[in-house]
């Protein structure tokens, strides 16, 4: 369980996130949702600590974060973004294990875990061998997945991942994303603007609004009963654009 | 990681030094014509005391001469009794030989007697432009401020040079250059100025028929030749030296340094004067083309090497601070451009002065090593900001030590621009080495500077044209290492 208390982030007289009270559920996943600049990637910037809370703070499984904790946190945190997070000078395969060869672990176990992630995330092991520059955006985004998942992260942190895919890739992974998530019963928390992404992966959605939360609960709930009109402008303005 | 970085460095300029420092006399000479053939002279007439004589010919001015021998980079080296009391000793005293030992005593420097000429500076104007104006004497300059004057950048600075004479003489005259000995002769030939300082030995005078102005204020002090040697050389090399005393007059040292000029050959000169005072110039040994190039690339080869060497070594660490933000990033950035914007010349010359340097193969190291530093520093701190901020992130969250960051994603990434920057120093570094011959370091300046000062174009190409292959070749040869040290993985276009 992640627990905001009061946490907030500025930059200068830039407000990003307000002061905020946030409880994310584990091993559910949490969907943060809102236009850019809303606040929904601060949120994910704060939990892996590339950012730093200008009030309050952040608390992991009972535990504060701080800049003395980090790297053991980060070490069971797993991290994607929306592209250009792999390594280019480095094939898939290294790219996956850069981590796991600095903690010296096992080869056999290294090789088992790479093959068992391949399959979960459909990612054709034959193409392990090649620069991230020869593979298409959606098998990118399955390396990165994969990188992320190597060390069995209690908690796995995705912003935007499926933002710079074309809509058939997009179809295709975000299918495979809801059975992964399933699967892997771990904590996870995504970031997107995409009401379908929200629908079908989030147990848990954060509606967020300049900086600020404005409503959270299970997607259902959002067009039922709306906490203010925001949240039906927003819901709308994505239908519009789906149907146009 | 720090400490053994200097350490290396420290080694590399050790080892050039000592390369230096056997047991062989070192001459100097100033880059002029004359002086190159009375080093060739004595070089000749120690080389038959059983030394091993090494001349380091066109060291540049008075002051770097001086250091030198002072230094003991040179063991001698010929002068001019008004030069050492103008330019050495500062003071009034009456340039007589006698007077002059006194006072080069306590630096450790001798004088040896005059060796037979007065060469003074004088001021010359072709036959046609001085009969067309009427001007004899120097006073009639004061008649014509219209007059273009090219003089040496040494005759410029000099106590005993233009300033002061004009002082002395009360002329006006605005439209003053600095040009190069040599080449103020053949702007003078072909009118594009009118008047320039010479040397009343010049063989130029007599050979285009200049008219000599007259001093008629007796302003130029005396200058009769001799030569400065170190007090504690090996006496015998002293006493082969002094066998040179009172054997030049004027018309001799004229014609020596007309057959230095006319066969672009100072050995040549020296055939010369040893046949003529009966001894067969038996221990003459001209070096083949093949022999002097081989030896020329190498040093030049040296020089580039252990500069660049030691401008990756500092250099890339360098740049991995300047990369960050904030204050000592830009006070290294800063400082590197700085040293950039010294001209070289003026960069040798300043470190010619500090101890442990001095006029030697090390200095240019040195030098270049300086100049060679800013382009890498610059490519690594660019190199290294330039890497996109998702892979920072990524590399920060995979939970990777800051070392194991650098080491394994940073400087990989930043490599192609590294290596870019390595090879910009190489190939400045092989153009600005041609000027390490001004200070004795030789390579392939030694031909390039010899060959301006005898104005001939074939000597100059000797060196220039090597040059110009070396720096191709280096271009070539980077263009290779980018496809062994380049990760393929940024290599590789996307499919």
């Amino acid at each position: 369980m992640i627990r905001f208390h009061n946490a907030g982030k500025s930059f200068g007289s830039t407000v990003a996130l307000q002061p905020t009270d946030l409880q994310i559920p584990a091993n559910k996943t949490t969907v943060l949702i809102g236009l850019s600049g809303s606040g929904k990637s601060t949120i994910l910037r704060l939990i892996s600590g590339l950012l730093e809370p200008t009030t309050g703070w952040i608390e992991i499984n009972g535990k504060k974060l701080t800049r003395a904790s980090l790297l053991e946190f980060r070490r069971r945190m797993g991290y994607v973004i929306q592209s250009g997070d792999l390594f280019p000078h480095l094939t898939a395969r290294r790219n996956i294990l850069l981590v796991a060869q600095e903690l010296r672990l096992g080869i056999d176990e290294m090789t088992a875990r790479v093959k068992e992630l391949c399959a979960l995330t459909r990612f054709p092991s034959t193409l392990l061998d090649r620069y991230p520059v020869e593979l298409s955006g959606g098998e990118q985004r399955r390396v990165s997945l994969i990188r992320a998942l190597m060390l069995k992260p209690d908690m796995l942190l995705l912003d935007e991942p499926m933002g710079a895919l074309d809509p058939m890739v997009r179809a295709g992974l975000l299918g495979d994303l809801k059975s992964l998530f399933e699967r892997l019963n771990t904590t996870v928390v995504m970031v997107t603007h995409d009401l379908v992404e929200a629908a079908r992966l989030g147990d848990w959605v954060v509606l967020l609004n300049a900086g600020r939360i404005v409503q959270q609960g299970p997607f259902a709930e959002f067009s039922l009963c709306p906490a203010e009109p925001f949240v039906s402008e927003f819901f709308h303005a994505q239908m519009e654009v789906v149907q146009s | 990681m720090k400490t053994p970085t200097i350490a290396m460095v420290v080694a590399l300029l050790l080892a050039a030094c000592a390369a230096d420092a056997s047991e062989v006399i070192v001459l100097g000479s100033k880059k002029f014509t004359e002086s190159f053939v009375l080093s060739e002279l004595a070089k000749r007439s120690v080389e038959e005391a059983g030394f091993h004589v090494e001349h380091r010919q066109g060291m540049g001015g008075t002051i770097i001469l001086w250091e030198a021998l002072r230094q003991g980079s040179i063991a001698a080296y010929p002068d001019y009794t008004g030069t050492i009391q103008e330019e050495i000793l500062k003071r009034p005293i009456a340039p007589s030989v006698r007077a002059l030992r006194q006072q080069l005593a306590q630096y450790g420097v001798g004088v040896t007697e005059e060796l037979g000429f007065n060469n003074t500076y004088a001021l010359v104007m072709t036959r046609v432009r001085a009969n067309q104006l009427s001007i004899q004497k120097i006073s009639d300059l004061s008649k014509h401020p219209e007059l273009r004057l090219g003089l040496t950048h040494e005759f410029l600075g000099r106590r005993d040079g233009w300033g002061p004479l004009q002082g002395r003489y009360g002329s006006k005259i605005l439209n003053v250059r600095g040009v190069d000995h040599t080449l103020g002769y053949l702007a003078l030939l072909n009118g594009e100025i009118d008047v320039k300082d010479a040397y009343t030995t010049d063989a130029k005078i007599d050979e285009n028929d200049l008219v000599v102005l007259v001093d008629d204020l007796r302003f130029f002090p005396l200058y009769r030749a001799v030569f400065l040697f170190r007090l504690d050389a090996p006496p015998r090399a002293i006493q082969a030296l002094r066998r040179l005393e009172g054997t030049l007059d004027e018309a001799r040292m004229v014609h020596l340094n007309k057959i230095a000029e006319l066969t672009k050959d100072y050995s040549s000169a020296a055939d010369s004067y040893f046949k003529q005072i009966g001894q067969v110039g038996n221990f003459s040994r001209s070096e083949s083309f093949e022999h002097r190039l081989a030896r020329w690339t190498v040093r030049h080869l040296i020089l580039v090497g252990l500069s660049l060497a030691a401008a990756i070594v500092v250099g890339i660490p360098l740049g991995i601070y300047a990369s960050r933000e904030g204050f000592i990033s830009e006070i290294i950035l800063g400082l590197t451009g700085l040293i950039q914007t010294v001209p070289s010349l003026a960069l040798l010359a300043l470190l010619v002065p500090i101890p442990f340097l001095g006029i030697r193969p090390a200095t240019a190291i040195v030098a270049l090593f300086l100049y060679g530093l800013l382009p890498i520093v610059r490519n690594t701190a660019t190199g290294l900001r330039n890497i996109p901020p998702q892979i920072r992130d990524a590399a920060e969250v995979l939970g990777l030590k800051p070392r194991i960051r650098l080491l394994k994603i940073f400087l990989p990434l930043a490599s192609p621009s590294i290596l870019a920057g390595i090879k910009t120093s190489a190939i400045i570094n092989i153009g600005s080495a041609t000027l390490a011959a001004l200070i004795g370091a030789g390579g392939l300046g030694e031909p390039i500077i010899s060959g301006l000062n005898l104005n001939d174009k074939t000597t100059i190409l000797e060196g220039a044209i090597p040059a110009a292959v070396m720096a191709i070749a280096a271009q070539g040869l980077f263009s290779i290492l980018d496809r062994f040290i380049i990760p393929r993985g940024l290599q590789l276009r996307p499919a």
